[in-house]
């Protein structure tokens, strides 16, 4: 095992804060997280690479849950569309 | 003398003005021919200006050009208008817009003829008449009558008369007019849909069908009049090129913006500046943008209207990623500039208009288009300007005379953009809004100021439109959704109740201040530093010394655990260089992942949980089990769960698995734990083993090959090792022995 290091710098990381461990708890009854990269941290928090921001926001508002956000929210373009054409090709098929 | 040569400036011509203009403004050619013409010297001004003010003379000038046509008829008429005198150029402008056709050849005629006198502009001397009728200069210079000739026109009824010079006198039938107003709700309803969601965009840069379906719901028609037909359809090519118009204006706007070339995603910042900006900026801004258009092209509308190619245009008007309008970026600035010089007082007749803008610089647009590569036809454009872009953004108005012949006027919205009219910023328009305990939000449209529906679009969801009247939603989700947008209680309050009827409701304002309290509860911050530290002690002394170097920073800092502080800072470069000094370990979620794994054996390996990264250990979690004998609190030990795998990774499940272990097993992974991982997860590598071999080396390669080639060595099954051995099984060790002598080889045994 290579040497300990004793700082970790995580960069590129995006957090969720609860104002209170209660209220991360109660979200977490009604978040399903299991498709997202994430670690909780501590009481009240969730972090989770700056990938994940997007998906951690939309499953929160699914759950009716409209954070305040602080800086700024890059859309990654996803994949779930496919094509007209390939949506044509999957019909024919 | 000084006062004689001074020119004078309206009315029609005067003695002292011809004396001046014979003295220095005309050579004496020109001096000659009127002289000729109208009897007198050519060095007696005076003499010829009373020869042109007899009323004989006028008549007979008259007779000399015959019977008047139709265009001289309305020329006398634009000029005795106009006071007496104008420029040649206004007056071709003026009757073209009066459908009189190109009156340049009429004009030189009537000059020629002495009745229209040319006058020489200031500065210019020795005026050769024969020479500027034959050059297109001519329609630079001013002509003037005199008042004789006018008196003569008004006796035969042809001077002052709107009807000699054609203009437009009746009553409208089926006007239609679009509103500013209506296109940037429009755009306010798509801008706000692009910020909720995202429009899927195909490999082409088209929309998706499906996802460009959800985004049309709410758009209305440009000049809808009733519910019934009041919504757009994606499957009406015309409704179409209208769609892709809006999402042209709303991404060139900076209200959107592409993202991967496969979405279109709503940009909040821009929608902010521009729905919060006066109307005058706005308008000013709109036009700008209208006249740079670049992803959408009125030049490609003729064809939607015919049927021609309807499935490329459509894709090409539609699509996010071509600039198909860039190329008539001159040509719009073209025709704004004609409309803007042009009279354009009241109806008047549309053909007009498009011959207007075809002749006024004849060669310019054919130039744009041949420049361009475009075959498009000057009068088909010109009109697909018209009738599809100044009308969508409500700056004319179409309809038609009792003869159904095509009209069209300036709105009041396009004299403003247009320049011809100032809008009135002092309007403030109080009382739009009608908030119900219901938390329905009304709002009468013609009243509200477009600060005011970009507003509610942040915190409610529009649920119904129908005769020019909103109604917002306020919801949970939506309020919130606001807050997330800047907005906060207070002022959400603040702006329902300024614009309110009635005073806001007690309800109303206690559950928009508590679902702010319920927002506040979780914090979503979007990118910062995560510092990780075993002993919390060296991670406050850490801190405090970037508290310290950052203190003229912004910096915000959350404390999460005893080891463990979130930072947020536009300063990052500075913190990580005042991190340098501690050493440790940096993991950059869009940069470089440091390997955070050991390898142990067979399916076994292990992490420090501190320094692992996220994206490692939550992926473990996923495909293995914890050896809770073997953990402590600083070492995790796992074990591949071959069921967890394949559920993770459904396909190719064993190249997944070896991608993800190579790139994060420090040193890389080992062969051994390799092979067993072959081994368990996909098939057992296959091994043989010889025993009791006879090992057959010989000398050169060549000779090698022979004898792998004969049928003895294909009998006993040689196996080759390396290029001049075979390996044999010793049970074939008599039979290779005499075969090796039957083919003479010379044998040494060892």
């Amino acid at each position: 095992m290579a040497a300990r290091e004793a700082l970790v710098v995580h960069r590129n990381i995006s957090l969720m804060l609860c104002e209170n461990p209660a209220v991360l708890e109660e979200i977490l009854v009604e978040l399903d997280l299991d498709e997202l990269i994430h670690q909780r941290l501590g009481a009240r928090a969730i972090v989770a690479p700056t990938q994940e921001l997007v998906r951690l926001r939309d499953a929160l508002h699914a759950r009716g849950v409209y954070p305040r956000i602080v800086g700024e929210v890059l859309e990654p373009g996803d994949e779930d569309f496919a094509d007209d054409e390939d949506d044509v090709a999957a019909e024919e098929e | 003398m000084a006062a004689r040569q001074e020119r004078q400036r309206s009315g029609p011509l005067a003695s002292s003005e011809l004396e001046a203009i014979f003295e220095r403004g005309y050579a004496q050619s020109s001096r000659r021919f009127l002289a000729t013409l109208w009897g007198g010297e050519p060095d007696r001004a005076d003499a010829v200006f009373a020869s042109m003010s007899e009323p004989e003379r006028v008549v007979d000038a008259l007779e000399r050009i015959g019977e008047l046509s139709r265009s001289d008829r309305a020329i006398f008429a634009a000029l005795s208008n106009a006071g007496g005198r104008a420029r040649a150029e206004n007056l071709r402008k003026e009757l073209l817009l009066r459908g009189q056709g190109d009156v340049s050849n009429e004009l030189r005629v009537l000059a020629r003829h002495g009745v229209l006198v040319v006058l020489p502009s200031s500065g210019q001397s020795e005026l050769d008449l024969e020479t500027v009728l034959d050059q297109q200069a001519f329609l630079q210079q001013e002509l003037a009558l005199t008042q004789a000739l006018i008196d003569e026109l008004d006796k035969r009824g042809i001077t002052h008369s709107d009807a000699e010079i054609g203009a437009w006198e009746g009553e409208i039938t089926d006007s239609r007019v679009e509103s500013l107003q209506s296109l940037e709700l429009n755009l306010l309803h798509l801008a706000a849909g692009l910020g909720q969601d995202v429009l899927r965009l195909n490999k082409s840069g088209a929309p998706n069908r499906r996802s460009l379906s959800r985004f049309v719901v709410g758009l209305t028609r440009p000049a809808a009049t009733d519910t019934h037909d009041l919504w757009l359809d994606i499957d009406t090519p015309t409704h179409a090129n209208y769609i892709g118009f809006l999402f042209a204006l709303v991404r060139e706007l900076g209200l959107s913006t592409v993202i991967e070339d496969r979405g279109l995603v709503g940009q909040f910042s821009g929608a902010q500046a521009y729905f919060t900006m006066t109307d005058k900026r706005r308008g000013t801004r709109l036009l700008q943008v209208v006249q740079n258009l670049k992803g959408w092209s009125e030049g490609l509308s003729p064809s939607l209207q015919d049927g021609r190619e309807q499935d490329d245009v459509l894709e090409a008007q539609l699509s996010q990623t071509r600039d198909n309008g860039s190329a008539l970026i001159g040509a719009r600035g073209y025709i704004f500039s004609v409309l803007r010089r042009a009279n354009l007082n009241g109806w008047t007749p549309l053909s007009a208009v498009i011959e207007l803008c075809g002749q006024l610089d004849r060669d310019y647009l054919p130039r744009v288009f041949a420049n361009a590569g475009l075959s498009l036809q000057v009068d088909h454009y010109v009109r697909a300007f018209i009738v599809d872009l100044l009308f969508w953004i409500g700056a004319v108005e179409l309809g038609k005379d009792s003869q159904g012949i095509e009209m069209m006027r300036l709105t009041p919205d396009g004299q403003r953009l247009l320049g011809f009219k100032e809008v009135d910023e002092n309007t403030q328009q109080t009382g739009c809004l009608f908030v119900q305990p219901n938390f329905e939000a009304m709002v009468f449209l013609d009243a509200a100021p477009m600060e005011v529906l970009y507003r509610l679009y942040q915190i409610g969801e529009r649920v119904n439109l129908a005769d020019r009247v909103a109604t917002f939603k306020l919801t949970a989700e939506s309020v919130q959704r606001g807050y997330s947008m800047g907005l906060d209680a207070e002022s959400a309050i603040a702006l329902l109740d300024e614009h309110s009827h009635a005073p806001l409701a007690d309800l109303i304002e206690f559950q928009l201040r508590d679902w702010e309290r319920i927002w506040g509860r979780v914090t979503l911050w979007s990118s910062g530093m995560l510092l990780r530290h075993d002993d919390p002690d060296r991670l406050d002394t850490i801190l405090g010394q970037v508290r310290h170097a950052l203190r003229d920073e912004p910096l915000a800092v959350e404390r999460l655990a005893a080891g463990a502080v979130f930072l947020d800072t536009t300063a990052e470069e500075e913190v990580l260089r005042q991190l340098e000094r501690y050493g440790g370990l940096r993991i950059d979620y869009l940069g470089e992942v440091p390997p955070a794994l050991e390898a142990i054996a067979g399916m076994h390996f292990a992490y420090e949980p501190m320094t692992a990264d996220i994206e490692t250990v939550g992926i473990l979690k996923k495909i293995s089990n914890e050896v809770r004998d073997e953990c402590t609190p600083r070492r995790r030990v796992v074990e591949l769960d071959p069921a967890k795998l394949s559920e993770y990774w459904p396909e190719k499940t064993f190249a997944q698995i070896i991608a993800f272990l190579r790139a994060r097993v420090r040193g890389g992974l080992p062969s051994e734990q390799l092979l067993q991982l072959k081994a368990r997860l996909l098939t057992p590598p296959q091994a043989t083993l010889l025993h009791a071999v006879v090992v057959v080396t010989l000398d050169t390669i060549e000779d090698a090959q022979l004898f792998g080639s004969t049928e003895h060595a294909r009998a006993c099954k040689a196996l080759q090792i390396g290029e001049r051995s075979f390996a044999i099984a010793q049970e074939h060790l008599d039979s290779t022995i005499e075969t090796l002598e039957r083919l003479g080889v010379q044998m040494t045994h060892q």
